[in-house]
């Protein structure tokens, strides 16, 4: 599959509207926006992939826009874990000749319908993962990320304001990208500061930004990709990873629950499928679903040595002079939570030159899923 | 919006532990020969394939981790409290739990606790008090 394939368009609705949309039209829009992005028409779309969670049906989808002739479609379970994936799998369905060209998508009303931090009770497929925890009181994500954290915090010394470097980092990005729904809104590390406890130890900030959204690629062979509208962005490698006793999120049966187990596995897949070191990495997107994420994620992928990375990061490692620029449209912490789908198209612009952060010269776009329940990644290269 | 305690949604491969619970009694999956301990319970042991056992345990333990849950919390528990992972004695595995008769901001990892009940209907369900020096019920 190396460097078989390709992604050829992107696209997304607007992140900052406030416009009640159904899941179903921002799909749409996403995808317009990605075909016209890629300069084919939707009826070329001949195969479907996205992740399991998305409420949006390929059957409605392929309605809505009149597409025939589907010859694939796909999900990939774990919501945030699994977004990576879908490409991977557009990619694998592309290589072995099922599809020509692969729509991935993923819409969500994120702030109207399915608040990521809100307190309802999980979707009943989790119930058993949940048994345990939900008459405890622990039941949203930010809970079982703040658990995770402050054990990290307890092995490691890393501090509320390593954490707080994080959200700074997103927010200083998505403050010059027009796109994001933090565009223009600066935060200091005071503004950090008195942002409201959620979950202790993680305030208001060191959560991403619930967002109704969709986003939108599309995937073809590298040969039609280099006869595209846009400069071939091609899928050098992507991997899954689900770690052991895994559950969604806490997996905290685990020997220590701060190392990102799924991470650390799909990074050693990632790396071997590449044949490539973190070190080769221009650019990275790195799910941020919560700051401390970020840093577990970094340790994981090997970007930083295991228990480093909070200092790592308060050293400016991942701004836009640093060792390693990461999450360069805002993230989700900054831009908009949609499962990451918006980082995967920040790593696409990055390799074509077109971010309105742009790292100079990059070859090696890095993009990771979310950690915390089985995840995926990608390597996008030039 | 729910106000009534969240309760588990119990099956065959996990009624045990509620039940004992539900008598003030901790259980945990067990492999009679290997003596492994699981938690959560599943269907099956590595060690021992289905022929486990339930074992009581003491129930006391150490805090692994915590967070101190202010809102957004489901509705019938008043913030901030403290939701907890326990490194359980003897099982040696970890199980979650609220601790309470502590101030929220007292809370430590590695603070010694030991099991309690909720008793609601026909289950239990387990929360933590510190070990030593209770000195109000939470």
């Amino acid at each position: 599959m190396r460097e078989s394939t390709a992604v050829i368009g992107i696209g997304h609705t607007d992140f900052r509207s406030r416009e009640p949309r159904t899941e179903l039209r921002m799909a749409v829009e996403a995808t317009l926006a990605a075909c016209d992005d890629a300069g084919i028409r939707p009826s070329a779309i001949d195969g479907l992939c996205t992740v399991s969670t998305d409420l949006t049906g390929e059957n409605n989808l392929a309605t809505a826009l009149d597409l025939r002739g589907l010859r694939f479609f796909a999900e990939v379970p774990f919501g945030g874990g699994g977004t990576c994936a879908a490409v991977g799998l557009a990619a694998m369905a592309v290589a072995s000749g099922r599809a020509s060209t692969v729509l991935c998508y993923r819409a969500l009303n994120g702030r109207t319908r399915q608040r990521l931090g809100g307190a309802q009770l999980p979707d009943p497929r989790f119930v058993k993962d949940f048994q345990f925890y939900i008459p405890a009181g622990l039941s949203t994500p930010a809970q079982i990320a703040a658990v995770i954290a402050r054990r990290h915090m307890y092995q490691y010394g890393t501090t509320q304001r390593q954490l707080a470097a994080v959200a700074l980092n997103s927010r200083g990005y998505a403050l010059t990208n027009p796109a994001a729904r933090f565009f223009g809104v600066p935060l200091t590390l005071e503004d950090y500061e008195r942002g409201r406890m959620v979950a202790d130890p993680l305030r208001l900030y060191d959560c991403c930004v619930d967002s109704d959204a969709a986003v939108a690629l599309l995937v073809t062979g590298a040969g039609e990709a280099r006869d595209g509208r846009q400069r071939p962005v091609y899928i050098m490698a992507f991997a899954q990873g689900m770690g052991s006793r895994t559950e969604l999120m806490p997996s905290f049966s685990r020997s220590d629950i701060t190392c990102a187990e799924e991470a650390r596995e799909c990074a050693a897949a990632l790396w071997r499928s590449a044949a490539i070191d973190p070190r080769d990495v221009d650019v990275a997107q790195v799910y941020d679903h919560f700051t401390p994420m970020v840093l577990m994620a970094l340790e994981a992928y090997g970007f930083v040595p295991r228990g480093e990375s909070g200092p790592w990061v308060e050293s400016g490692a991942l701004g836009r002079h640093g060792t390693l620029p990461t999450n360069t449209s805002g993230g989700q912490l900054g831009e908009a939570y949609v499962n990451g789908m918006n980082q995967i198209i920040e790593a696409v612009r990055q390799v074509r030159g077109t971010s309105v952060n742009q790292v100079p010269d990059v070859e090696i776009s890095f993009v990771s899923s979310g950690s915390g329940v089985p995840t995926s990644a990608l390597l996008l290269r030039r | 919006m729910r106000t009534e305690q969240p309760l588990p949604q119990i099956d065959p491969d996990t009624e045990g532990f509620w039940r004992a619970a539900r008598d003030g009694r901790l259980v945990i999956q067990h492999c009679p020969a290997t003596g492994a301990y699981q938690h959560p319970p599943q269907p099956y042991m590595a060690a021992c394939g289905l022929d486990w056992e339930w074992k009581e345990v003491p129930g006391t333990g150490t805090v692994y981790s915590f967070t101190i849950v202010h809102p957004p919390a489901h509705p019938v528990f008043a913030t901030p409290y403290v939701a907890a992972v326990v490194d359980l004695d003897q099982a040696g595995v970890r199980m979650v739990g609220q601790v309470r008769g502590i101030a929220p901001d007292r809370v430590e990892v590695g603070l010694c606790v030991r099991a309690q009940f909720d008793v609601v209907g026909e289950i239990g369900i387990p929360y933590f008090i510190p070990l030593q020096g209770v000195s109000m019920r939470g």
